[in-house]
């Protein structure tokens, strides 16, 4: 079968004083009429840069060096924008990671559709309806929704309509970049399904990019490995995913948690250290008619000394909520949350807490080791005393005591939270609690965050709370599972028995939508 | 140095800087140029400019030496318009970081009050207080500095609602951090970026401001300003229009440099907005 669409060595040039000289190096893959084809890569392996290239949207300052795009045998690359329009949404669609930003806030969802057919045909007002109402029904959107503001819709519902949009011309290609990363898992799931199923009725090319291989075990038939702008590896998705030839993708794979969890551990013996009964909290918004969310309703739960538990949930499951009231930084509405049998208020130094998101937990005024001073010296710690426990720390979470003088933005993501695990355990705390610290991290940092979290807690002996919304993470970690849902705890238990045999239908539900679910990671060495 | 270099990329902020550095030039050598009074009796009222090789730059209506009172002129009017800065700077820091750190009922009313101040017109509150508590050096400039401050409470307020939503705040809490280290220490340091430029502005309006109560007769009579200068050319401008011209050319120099340092300090803090 012929390529519908054909990248030929092309190579994109970055600005000189970038980290490296080319965004893309001779990259070349063909895409052939009703296959997906995933990019897969970590972040800035330029696996969205090559969609960029495609559709001649490179940001400013890049520029194609080398190389062809071609698309039905025509060399597309370096075409002037008049000419790429009618090619731009009529033969290949887009869709792109955040669908929020994606559309206009202030046009009606119906109108936004329709703006394909009104851009790049001449169908009377009335087809043009008659289209969007079809298309709304192939995305199983409900035919209502046309009247629909973009903020009115949920998240899943919002990339429904993106899909809407970039198949409405019936394009032979569409480009998907990373078309689920921001939703939850069982809309993910559920988005998926509808990829495969219109792009197997319509015999669409899709270009799949993503950073997620439980994702492309789920949907690519071919799969194709980036890392520095480079394809290191591509074949067919059996191939890669279960024979990997390169050590890169090897490593990748290796990276990838396995949905069964370990061996569970001895249990610690006495009392729990961290106790919550009956814990509930309420938003209230301002004004006459506020806004009034439940974002915690009665929960309990028992963290044993030493023990590890997983909080899961999907956005708005209230489990950050939840974090947030273990470490008192918001005050519970009801209920007792004791340390080792007593209350206590927050800046308590025995319980700290590490965030999500490297980037805004770290203060980037303040130099590396003066954050992880900080709270000892808050503590009445000695300077000198607080400079000999940061480079203690720093040598402890697998940083040079070197850094010490740099600021945060010299670091990487991985190091920046190693930063915030250094800070929090320079209070010398029994019990961490951890508000989703790797999922901001690309797959292989990933996993060594998650290995060194589990070699502090044993040889430092912490109990942790360890929140996420990644079911292969809770499963690569946590002793006991608690599953979250619209502020509620529906089931808990040991992670093995919580894998092995779901209680409840929303764990079972959950369990279900973790991509790849059915792909075992191979045991390469 | 990085942030030296981002400064210096600009031609504009360059030459902004350069401008600056003339009237402070103008201002630090006063003394040594122009000894004498610079509100004394010189010569032959209305002298055009180059007329008299002692006046380079003319008499005005009472012969007084127009060189010598720019020269001195530049001390007061940059003196007014530091002071009326620092003053407006540390009235609107304060305010907005209390109500944007406490938000709730301290925001509700900090926030009232600042609008109070902002629905008369700036100007209008300035003759008021001038027209109230007279107009000696001292009155005029804090007067200026207290109708300058709204817009910074509300600056400093914006950064602060959104910087103590961040996580390093609240990072610095779960560590035991008290509110005042939060804010004098964390959060205020992330907020003073904009604010600094936004001084310039403030300066800039300062410098007006004066001159504008000196032309009405409102300002201190007793000193060199540039403004003062402006006022006593007004009965003579059509004749003897550089009297008036020569001040209104400093002022219009100074306002200029001070608005070109700040937009090169807004674009050398913020180097992402500037690649646009």
């Amino acid at each position: 079968m012929t390529a519908v669409l054909a990248l030929d060595g092309l190579t994109v040039a970055l600005p000189a004083g970038a980290d490296r000289t080319l965004a893309l190096d001779d990259v070349s893959f063909d895409l052939r009429p009703g296959e997906v084809f995933c990019l897969v890569g970590e972040s800035g392996s330029g696996k969205s840069m090559a969609a960029a290239a495609i559709l001649g949207l490179l940001p400013p300052g890049l520029r194609r060096t080398a190389g062809r795009v071609l698309l039905d045998g025509r060399d597309i690359a370096g075409l002037p924008d008049a000419a790429l329009r009618p090619v731009r949404g009529a033969r290949i669609g887009m869709i792109f990671q955040e669908p929020m930003t994606a559309l206009n806030p202030l046009r009606r969802i119906g109108d936004q559709i329709a703006e394909m057919f009104r851009t790049h045909t001449d169908l009377a007002g009335r087809d043009i309806a008659a289209r969007v109402d079809a298309l709304l029904a192939d995305v199983q959107l409900p035919a209502g929704l046309a009247r629909a503001w973009p903020h009115e819709l949920s998240g899943g519902q919002r990339q429904r309509a993106m899909i809407a949009m970039a198949l409405a011309l019936e394009p032979a290609v569409l480009i998907a970049d990373e078309p689920t990363t921001a939703l939850d898992v069982t809309t993910q799931a559920r988005i998926l399904g509808l990829i495969r199923d219109l792009q197997r009725r319509r015999g669409t090319a899709v270009l799949f990019i993503t950073h997620d291989f439980g994702v492309v075990a789920d949907i690519a038939d071919r799969v194709a490995v980036m890392q520095h702008g480079r394809i290191v590896e591509q074949g067919r998705a059996d191939d890669v995913l279960n024979r990997p030839g390169h050590p890169y993708t090897r490593a990748l794979i290796r990276a990838v948690p396995s949905l069964l969890p370990p061996a569970p551990r001895p249990d610690g013996a006495g009392p729990p250290i961290l106790t919550a009964d009956g814990v509930t909290k309420v938003w209230r918004g301002r004004g006459l008619r506020p806004r009034v969310t439940q974002a915690l309703r009665d929960v309990t739960l028992h963290l044993r000394r030493g023990g590890t538990l997983g909080i899961v949930g999907e956005s708005g499951s209230g489990k950050s909520t939840l974090a947030r009231c273990l470490v008192r930084l918001v005050a519970a509405d009801t209920g007792r949350i004791h340390l080792d049998g007593q209350a206590f208020g927050v800046g308590d130094p025995r319980i700290q807490m590490v965030f999500q998101d490297p980037f805004g937990s770290l203060n980037p005024r303040r130099r590396a080791g003066d954050l992880v001073m900080q709270g000892p010296r808050l503590h009445g710690v000695g300077m000198a005393e607080a400079r000999a426990r940061a480079v203690e720390l720093f040598g402890l979470v697998g940083l040079n005591p070197a850094a010490l003088d740099r600021y945060p933005h010299e670091f990487s993501g991985g190091q920046r939270q190693r930063i915030a695990l250094a800070r929090a355990l320079a209070l010398r705390p029994g019990v961490l609690v951890a508000d989703e610290p790797v999922s901001a991290l690309d797959v292989s940092v990933q996993a060594q965050v998650l290995d060194l979290l589990a070699g502090l807690r044993d040889q430092l002996g912490l109990s942790l709370v360890f929140i996420t919304h990644d079911l292969r993470v809770a499963a690569r970690i946590c002793d006991r599972i608690a599953v979250m849902k619209d502020g509620q705890v529906v089931e808990e238990g040991p992670a093995a028995t919580l894998f092995a045999d779901p209680r409840h239908p929303y764990t079972r539900a959950l369990l279900d939508a973790v991509p790849g679910r059915g792909w075992k990671p191979p045991g390469v060495v | 140095m990085a942030f030296l270099r981002r400064y210096a990329a600009s031609p504009a902020a360059v030459i902004g800087l350069v401008l600056l550095a003339v009237v402070l030039a103008m201002a630090a050598s006063a003394d040594l140029l122009f000894p004498r009074n610079p509100l004394a009796l010189a010569g032959r009222p209305l002298q055009w400019p180059l007329a008299n090789p002692r006046f380079w730059l003319g008499t005005d209506t009472m012969g007084r030496d127009i060189a010598a009172q720019l020269f001195h002129g530049a001390r007061i009017s940059l003196m007014i318009a530091g002071l009326a800065t620092a003053i407006a700077l540390a009235v609107g820091v304060a305010i907005g970081a209390v109500a944007g750190f406490y938000g709730g009922l301290a925001d509700d009313v900090l926030m009232r009050v600042t609008e109070a101040f902002q629905i008369v017109p700036g100007f209008l509150l300035l003759l008021v207080l001038v027209a109230v508590f007279g107009s000696t050096l001292t009155t005029v400039t804090i007067a200026i500095g207290i109708v300058s401050w709204p817009a910074t409470a509300r600056l400093t307020r914006a950064e602060f609602l959104s910087l103590r939503q961040r996580d390093f705040v609240a990072a610095c809490r779960g560590l035991g951090m008290g509110d005042v280290r939060l804010i004098l220490a964390e959060i205020l340091p992330n907020a003073l970026p904009p604010v600094v430029v936004y001084a310039g502005v403030v300066m800039a309006a300062a410098i007006l401001s004066e001159s504008a109560l000196a032309f009405l007769n409102l300002s201190d009579p007793n000193v060199p300003s540039w403004g003062n200068l402006i006022g006593a050319g007004r009965s003579v401008l059509r004749t003897q229009w550089y009297v008036s011209a020569i001040p209104g050319l400093a002022i219009l120099t100074t306002v200029l440099a001070v608005s070109l340092v700040g937009q090169g300090l807004n674009d050398a803090l913020n180097p992402r907005l500037r690649r646009r």
